[in-house]
């Protein structure tokens, strides 16, 4: 519960980091608490779903890890599923991609 | 086995976990090899290739950088993404021996772009501007994908460089490499069920375009020949609601060229103005939200340049505009047979050249 309540302050305290000024940030947080109630939507299903998605996936998993090493649970885990879990992640960053011109992904 | 959770804990030496490791990275290998294979399959099957080059801001610095260099014939094309899909510079070379730089941008407003080379005390060519009335007679700058090429090409870091050519390697083997079909591409294109008025990212624009060495762009194939690619790209220009656009906005754009065209004549330069054809619901819009009267007419009467409007001329009327903004490819070379053939007999900057060409 207290993990829970650390995500939902910095969440507040997000706003206040990003917004342009007090005006908008109140405006936000209105929105934030249900109290913009003549606002109109502007999050698709698909971008709540996938950061619903990943929100959770992030918070479950530092949940299960908080008493485990990485390599506790490496080494208690079938190598097969292991490579299966790593493969799945490649795959899916090189399917992501990234623009061609942030290729390589550093500034000079 | 170490115990976690412990701050006292040296967690800088991390014990190896004990698992078969190479065999599991044999199997991430195997995986991930298949994974790609059967991907780019698919991505082909749906019409990406191999050679579709993507465009980005490093792409168009490359060309930029040739009129730099003083490394090419005097003719650039800017505008939107019609002049850019609609102009083949294989038939420009052929008819007049002089290769475009291509610096149209899609979605892009070309305005800033006029006024950049109006600048330019080296500019003394042909700039071929298209007009998307929609675009040139607003105060929309463009897409966030282009934003600060003016000053991108001038300060792009040599990493940045390296990067899109190692880029470029890789999508001339590989199809699947495009920015419209990455994996987050593919989940916004889920068409779920919004609340409200919404209906981005699914009516966000999708791949329309195709791109080979020096910008050349085309129509993507996938468009003429896939009936829900079309029908989307279609949606996704709208709403066509007709609206009329604003007439301070079509008066700043018109006096922005004219001081643009002037300046670039007073050097021997020559600007001329192309309209594209359109088709559909969005010509119909066009009609309604920027008439010709209150717009390309009082462009051409307040620059004094020579307009190509396809509406004038029978031979770029009837082509083929499969998702109402763009022409087929085969219709872009028809296209562009046309309105080189008028500007080669009607703008004395090229005219002459020719003949002097000609007579050499």
């Amino acid at each position: 519960m207290l993990g829970l309540l650390t995500y939902a302050l910095v969440n507040v305290t997000w706003v206040f980091f990003r917004a342009h000024t007090f005006g908008d940030a109140a405006r936000i947080l209105q929105g934030m608490f249900g109290f913009a109630t003549d606002a109109e939507p502007v999050l698709a299903t698909i971008y709540m779903i996938k950061v619903g998605v990943l929100v959770a996936s992030i918070v479950a998993t530092q949940w299960l890890m908080r008493e485990r090493e990485l390599e506790q649970v490496v080494s208690r885990t079938p190598w097969w599923l292991t490579g299966l879990v790593c493969a799945a992640m490649l795959f899916a960053v090189i399917v992501t991609q990234g623009s061609a011109t942030a290729f390589i992904y550093f500034q000079f | 086995m170490s115990n976690s959770g412990k701050w006292t804990e040296d967690v800088t030496v991390r014990e190896i976990p004990t698992t078969r490791l190479v065999a599991m990275g044999w199997l991430v290998f195997l995986l991930v090899t298949a994974g790609v294979i059967a991907w780019e399959l698919q991505m082909r099957s749906i019409g990406l290739v191999a050679g579709d080059l993507d465009d980005s801001k490093a792409h168009w610095a490359v060309e930029r950088r040739k009129i730099a260099a003083g490394d090419y014939d005097d003719v650039v094309v800017i505008g939107s993404s019609r002049i850019l899909f609609d102009t083949n510079l294989d038939v420009w070379k052929e008819m007049t021996g002089r290769r475009p730089i291509q610096l149209a941008l899609a979605g892009t407003n070309p305005r800033p772009f006029l006024t950049d080379f109006a600048a330019n005390p080296d500019f003394k060519g042909l700039l071929v501007v298209g007009v998307t009335p929609d675009i040139f007679f607003g105060d929309w700058l463009g897409i966030g994908l282009f934003a600060g090429v003016l000053d991108y090409w001038k300060d792009q870091s040599p990493s940045e460089r390296f990067g899109h050519q190692a880029g470029l390697f890789l999508s001339r083997h590989l199809a699947f490499l495009d920015s419209s079909y990455t994996l987050t591409a593919l989940v916004d294109q889920v068409n779920l069920p919004n609340r409200g008025e919404i209906v981005r990212p699914y009516l966000d624009v999708w791949k329309v375009w195709e791109t080979t060495d020096d910008r050349q762009t085309f129509l993507w194939r996938g468009i003429e020949d896939n009936e829900h690619l079309r029908e989307h790209a279609r949606l996704a220009w709208g709403p066509f609601a007709g609206k009329p656009m604003d007439e301070a906005a079509i008066a700043r754009a018109c006096k922005e060229a004219a001081d643009a065209v002037k300046k670039i004549r007073a050097r021997g330069g020559e600007v001329v103005f192309v309209r594209s054809p359109s088709a559909g619901l969005y010509y119909e819009n066009e009609l309604h939200s920027a008439p010709r009267a209150r717009t390309w007419d009082r462009l051409l009467k307040e620059t004094g340049a020579f307009g190509i409007n396809f509406e004038d001329y029978p031979g770029m009327r009837g082509l083929d505009v499969p998702e109402w903004s763009h022409l087929s490819r085969e219709s872009a070379v028809k296209f562009t047979r046309a309105y080189v053939g008028v500007l080669a007999q009607d703008v004395p900057w090229l005219s002459s050249r020719l003949r002097a060409k000609d007579g050499a």
